[in-house]
Order: structure tokens, then sequence, then C-alpha cells
């Protein structure tokens, strides 16, 4: 028995000392390029803009559906657009941004509809490469069950480090790329492109999450102790995918409606024509992006009334 | 928890240590860490069913002890149908109430009468089909007094439950698997390596071969009305080779599994591709359903005795309820009559026992009869895959005229011809050891030992290199087994 253990072990000792040796690698020059790695840039900003600010949180919808320079023509605030990638987990997104928020800042929590179901709100593969990749300090945002969630991606991870062309032949995204934002963390580069084709996405899967709310409302808690308000308000969405998932789409709105936090919007009034959609549900295009900004714009204004 | 997934990479080695240096030494407590490691294996997909697997399992141990002790026949009788009725009742409504509602709402309006069907939101419950037919085998046994009751709750629970054949079996029987659980187990150095060696060739399957042929298999049948008649073509072989490096990858995983524990598992493959008729084939494919339903239906029915039309009629009904089980859907039953049509002929013909033993036995090469009757025989499994992988029946349909058409012989149009090229490749590859091993228990049990120690290594790493590199190709996530559906 013994030595079957023993032996088994020693047969299989190549595959950890690989995967372990492929996690300490630096980051691979490909990942360098990422838009995952944006977020130092965006890190950097919430440490550093001046006050007054509107600061909005989200996934890509939030990156891919604002035009942060409109928001500060109109409202003369200093808006600070930290969105990057849903699978990184609207609650990674919360507790990265909790420490910087300072007195008098406006936060717009913008969750993608899939954040309110099953355990998405924990983050995905994103959630892991930015702790890997990016800033390996900020593992201590994520608690055992986030953790957990990344373990199963590391071997694929790890081994990525192997890839050559992970170090040669690169060619740069030029819409998902760490140089895509702009000063105030918007993507841009898309914006003189023409929308691409792709399906709709299906009916939202899985059962309603309640610990999320629960989540947003500590966050609220938190922050308003700062002297800054949260406000809540619903992703662009294109109007087909809208409609495959219209009623787990209300029953967040009724959650929403229903809690102590500050709404502003509807669900509905954030549905956008299919064709102003730029290659998935959530991005928009320019016109897109413009039309989304004004109305959250209107959302914004009529709230401070 | 799936079989290739980083939990049970974890999972697996803790239950192994616990059982055969902390548990080693009392029987008893050995089976009861197996129970509990197998529920909370069931727990790790969905809790609140283990209350089902429970209720089903402690139902078929009371039932089965009351036919045991049943004064007469009409209690033993009443006990086992409650039994049935109950076990069939779960499984007909978590499986197939939507079905049957919808069909009925359908035929209604068919006759006129517009009805909106009584749908029910229900999950089903991972491998339902498995355990019930389990614990179904077990009561029939008891009920034809086969068998003795078991009272050790226990050891029948093990026997329901244990991991490795829980979610997608094989099924087991209780004259073969009972005995071993209540017997001392003994760890056995040669058996627990070669149980390694039949996961790594069971993960091998699954995660080169199957979830490789996977991506290219759902292009074609996911958009199947933009592909062209070679793509859709391909895209058949694709799902053939899926669906066979998914399912027998499982139960190569499960048995080696199991023989890690000192169990032995019936055998639920035996290179189904290499048949040279159906019903050989049917003998190599899923043997524990196909066995189960030759004992538990086909024989009751009378199987092959009354006759020409007796023997089409229960072949019929034996493919058709088979193809149910799989699914409740109208392209599983269309695949099972399919199959059931195609060894009609060697059932009529009394011809169906003519290929036992595995092709080109003691010989390197087969005879060209022998070939062509594979090249058939894996052709008309192709056409059936067709029905069981298609959404509905038009779907098939259109699949199979649209690769008829014209366009059958232009340049198949997938997004990675690079990475169809490569996938063919490790097809050949796949199947050149396949062929190889044909006469063993799986492919490499004693292909490796031939070569001296270091060639032998050198083909293990070569093949947990590969299972890595398809790993890194793929999106990071395990992908799920067929089977676990059904």
């Amino acid at each position: 028995m013994k030595k079957f253990i023993f032996k088994t072990l020693l047969f299989l000792l190549p595959i950890p000392t690989i995967i372990i040796c492929g996690l300490v690698m630096p980051t691979t020059p490909r990942a360098s390029k990422s838009l995952l790695m944006a977020s130092i840039n965006k890190n950097s900003l919430l440490r550093n803009t001046q006050s007054p600010r509107v600061i909005f949180v989200g996934g890509s919808n939030t990156c891919f559906g604002l035009n942060s320079q409109t928001v500060y023509s109109k409202l003369g605030l200093n808006p600070i657009n930290t969105g990057i990638h849903a699978l990184i987990g609207i609650k990674y997104m919360i507790d990265n941004t909790v420490e910087n928020i300072k007195k008098g800042d406006i936060v717009v929590l913008i969750p993608e509809y899939g954040h309110y179901y099953r355990n998405l709100d924990e983050g995905s593969e994103e959630l892991m490469r930015i702790i890997f990749d990016v800033d390996f300090s900020n593992i201590k945002y994520l608690d055992i069950q986030q953790l957990f969630n990344i373990v199963s991606f590391l071997p694929k991870y790890a081994l990525s480090k192997y890839k050559i062309t992970e170090y040669i032949n690169i060619q740069e995204s030029d819409v998902y790329s760490v140089n895509s934002f702009n000063k105030y963390g918007d993507t841009y580069t898309h914006w003189g492109k023409k929308p691409e084709r792709f399906i709709p996405f299906p009916t939202i899967s899985g059962d309603f999450n309640y610990e999320v709310i629960k989540y947003f409302e500590k966050y609220n808690e938190e922050i308003t102790k700062k002297g800054a308000v949260l406000l809540v308000s619903f992703p662009c969405y294109q109007a087909s995918s809208f409609k495959n998932s219209i009623n787990q789409i209300k029953k967040i709105e009724d959650e929403l409606n229903h809690s102590k936090l500050n709404i502003i919007g509807t669900a509905k009034r954030y549905m956008m024509p299919d064709s102003m959609m730029f290659n998935t549900p959530y991005h928009l295009t320019k016109s897109g992006v413009e039309f989304r900004t004004a109305l959250l714009i209107e959302d914004l204004k009529s709230r401070a009334k | 928890m799936l079989f290739n997934s980083l939990q049970f990479a974890i999972f697996l080695p803790i239950v192994f240590v616990l059982y055969w240096f902390v548990t080693n030494k009392n029987l008893s407590f050995q089976n009861l860490l197996l129970l509990i490691s197998s529920y909370f294996f069931y727990a790790c997909w969905d809790w609140r069913f283990m209350f089902l697997l429970m209720f089903s399992t402690l139902l078929d141990y009371f039932t089965a002890l009351q036919m045991q002790y049943a004064t007469n026949q009409n209690e033993r009788k009443f006990w086992f149908w409650l039994s049935i009725v109950v076990n069939l009742g779960f499984l007909g409504i978590f499986k197939y109430f939507n079905f049957f509602s919808e069909s009925f709402a359908n035929t209604m309006s068919y006759l006129g009468w517009q009805i909106n069907p009584l749908m029910i939101k229900v999950v089903l419950p991972v491998g339902i089909s498995f355990y019930t037919f389990h614990g179904l085998s077990y009561v029939i046994d008891i009920y034809k007094q086969r068998i003795q009751a078991e009272k050790n709750f226990v050891d029948y629970a093990v026997f329901v439950s244990f991991f490795p054949l829980l979610v997608a079996g094989p099924i087991e029987r209780a004259t073969h698997l009972l005995p071993q659980i209540k017997k001392e187990r003994k760890f056995e150095y040669l058996r627990a390596v070669d149980g390694l060696r039949q996961i790594l060739w069971g993960l091998f399957k699954k995660v080169v071969i199957a979830d490789k042929c996977a991506i290219f298999a759902n292009q074609a049948f996911n958009n199947s009305g933009d592909m062209n008649g070679s793509t859709l073509f391909l895209g058949a072989i694709f799902f053939t080779f899926q669906i066979y490096g998914d399912f027998s990858g499982y139960s190569d995983i499960a048995l080696g599994t199991a023989r890690l524990f000192g169990i032995d598992l019936l055998r639920n493959f035996a290179y189904p591709y290499f048949s040279r008729d159906i019903a050989e084939f049917w003998r190599r494919w899923h043997i524990s359903l196909s066995s189960w339903f030759k004992d538990y239906l086909y024989f009751p029915l009378g199987g092959s005795k009354g006759g020409n039309w007796m023997r089409i009629r229960n072949t019929f009904i034996i493919f058709i309820v088979s193809g149910f089980w799989h699914g409740a859907n109208w392209t599983f039953i269309t695949w099972g009559a399919l199959n059931a049509l195609f060894i009609l002929p060697s059932v009529v013909l009394q011809t169906n026992r003519n290929n036992i033993d595995i092709v080109a036995k003691g010989r390197s090469l087969p005879t060209i009869t022998e070939l062509t009757q594979m090249l058939l025989t894996f052709t008309l499994t192709i056409f059936a895959w067709i029905f069981f992988r298609a959404e509905n029946i038009s779907h098939a349909l259109n699949y199979i005229s649209d690769i008829f058409s014209s366009s059958l012989f232009s340049t198949p149009k997938f997004d990675d011809m690079r990475q169809v090229l490569v996938i063919l490749i490790l097809i050949v590859l796949f199947m050149l050891i396949e062929w190889t091993g044909r006469e063993d228990l799986y492919a490499i049990e004693k292909f490796a030992l031939k070569y001296k120690r270091s060639i032998r290594y050198i083909f293990y790493y070569i093949i947990i290199s590969a299972i890595f590199i398809s790993i890194l190709l793929s999106t990071g996530k395990e992908q799920q087994f067929i089977y676990f559906q059904f």
C-alpha cells in the first residue's frame, strides 16, 4: 500500500511541479496586453481622481456602454468607469472599489443580469486572471467560495504559460486590450467600427441569488458611512436577449425595488434596440453609447432633484 | 462533482487514504465511509436530490425485506408493486411527465381540441435512471426469489449509491456487487495500479477524444441549416466518437476508481465500433443496460421462444423502451426503433449470435469480409446517432437530407479546419490503440506492459500530456458527461 502511494506520487510529481512553475512564472506578454490589465489604471483613477466624482461599477456593459466625457460635460462630476468584464464577478468589483470611495462620491452600481443568478456574482476565470496576472495582493478580497471557484482554472492558467503563442507573434486586439480604454476608463476603440453579428443570449438559467441583494445592501451601508451615495441601475441589454429573459429580469427589478437600495431607472428603459449593439448583448455601438449615456444622465439628474 | 474535475482529483485520494488507512480494520466502517463519501459526491450536484436517493434506497430496502418475510403471495405482490410503482412514478414525474403531457396536447390538437399541456418545472435529478434501475433489479430479483433480501442497510445503500457508478452506471446487479460489498477487501497493488491505468485511459477518451469531437459535432448540429453535406457528414462522425469517448471514458474511470477500492464493477463497453453486425454492437455498447433490458424485459416478454412474430415484437419493445430510457424525446424513441430495424434481419434469420468473439481474434488484421462488415455496421451506427443527437425528428431528417445533397463532395467548412485535421489524426491514433488492445478489458490494459519500464512511462506521460494540452486548449471548465442527463 505504502509502495503504491509512494510510486503513484512519484509518477505524478511532474504534474504539480509543472503547474506550480507555471503559476509562479511572470505574466506572459500576451496577458500583459489583455483588457484585464486596465484594472491597474482604473484603480489608479479611483485613488487619484479629484472630487466631486461619479464612479461607475459593473461589468463590460459599463465600459462598453458609457461616454464619460458626456457625463463630465453634463453633470460636472469627474467620472471613473471601473467596468472591465462581468466574469470578474460583481462581488470582487465592489470589494475592489470600497477602500477608495471618498466622502461625496456618487457610486452607480450596474451589475449585469447574470450576476443576480446562481453564483456568477462570485466571478470566474477572469477573476483568477486578474489576481494572478494583474495584482496578486488583491487575493485578500476573495472569500472561500471565490477561492474555490478560481482554483479549477489554475491548471489551465499555469499551462498557458508554456504556450509559445503567449510569447511570440502577439497581435494586440483593438477592442479587448489594455489600450482600448480612454482616460475615464470607457472602451472607445470600437466606436468607429461596424457592428458584428452575434447570437442573442438565451434565457438566464439558475435560481435567483438573494445573497447578491444582501451584499449590495451591506455595500450601501459601508459607503454611506464614508459619506458617499450608492445608486443601483440596470445594464444596457439587447432587446432580443431582454425578451428571452423577461421573467428573470422582472424578478431582479422586483427584488431591487423591495430592497433598501436607491434604484435609478427601470430595466425596460435600458433595453436597447438590436441595431445599437456592437458584438454582444451588453456592448453598445457609438450611437448606442450616446443614447444610453443620455438616459443615465437623465436618471442621475432626476435623482438629484 | 465530475470525474474530470479538480474537486474529484482532491476527493478521490482523500477517500482512498481514509478507506485503506483509517477504516481498513473494519468492513462495516469501510462501507460506512463509502456510503458517506457517495452521498457527499452526489450532494455536490444538488443536495436536495440526496433525499430522493435516500427515499428510493429506503423504499427498496424496506419493500425487499417485507417481500422476504411475507406470509403469502398476495402480500409479496403488494410490496413488489408498491416498489415498482413508486420507483417508476418518480422516474415518470421527473423525466417523462412533460413529454407525455405535451404529446397528449399535440395529439388532441390533431383531433381538433386545443388544450394547454400541463407542464411541471423540475430539474432532472442526476443519475435517477441509473439508481432507479439498480433498485428495480434488486426488487425484481427478490420477488423472483433469485436472491435473499439484504438486511444490513448500509451494505444495501452502498450497492445503490457507490459513487463511481452512481450517476452514470454501469447498472449493477445485486448478485454481482452486493457479495463484494459484504466481503472483506484486501489492498492489492497490481489491481490498484490497473485501476489507475484504466482511469488514465478513461480521462484520455473523455478529455482528448470526446471533448474535442464535441466542439465540431456541436458546430455541425447547432448550425446544420448553414452547413454543407460534407461538414454535416463529418459532424455526425465527430458525434459518433464524442459519445463513445464520453460514455466509455466515464465507464473506464468508474471501473478504475472502483478497483482502487477493491471492487470490480460490470464491464460496460467492449470495443463496440469493431462490431461486425448490429447484434454484436449491442453486446458491446452499454452492456450493463442491454443486459438489464434482456433479463428484466426481453425474457419476461417471452424472449425468442415464441417464433418469429414474438421475436420481432419483443425486439422492437426492448429497443424502443431502451431509447425512451435515454430521454423523453421522440428522437431517442426513433433511435431505438432504428436500431430494432437494423437488428431485425439477424433476429429473423437467427444469425444474431454469429459474432460472439472479438473480431480478428489472435490476428493483427481483419479479413476483407470482416472489414466490410465493420464499416457497414459503423455506417449504420452513425446514421442512428444523428437521431440521438438531433433536437427533434425534423432536425434529424433535414440533417440527413442535407448530407445527401450535392455538397457532400465539397470541402467541409468548420471554423478551424486545422484543428479538425488534428482531431481526425487523434481519432485514427485512438482507434489504432483500441484495435491493438481489443482483446483486453480496456485498450491499454496490457498495451504498454509488453515494453520495458522507460518506454511504458513515456507512453503514459504522452497520454497525460495529451490530456493536459486538451485542457489547455479548452474553455477551462470541465465538460459534463453526456450520460449524466439520462
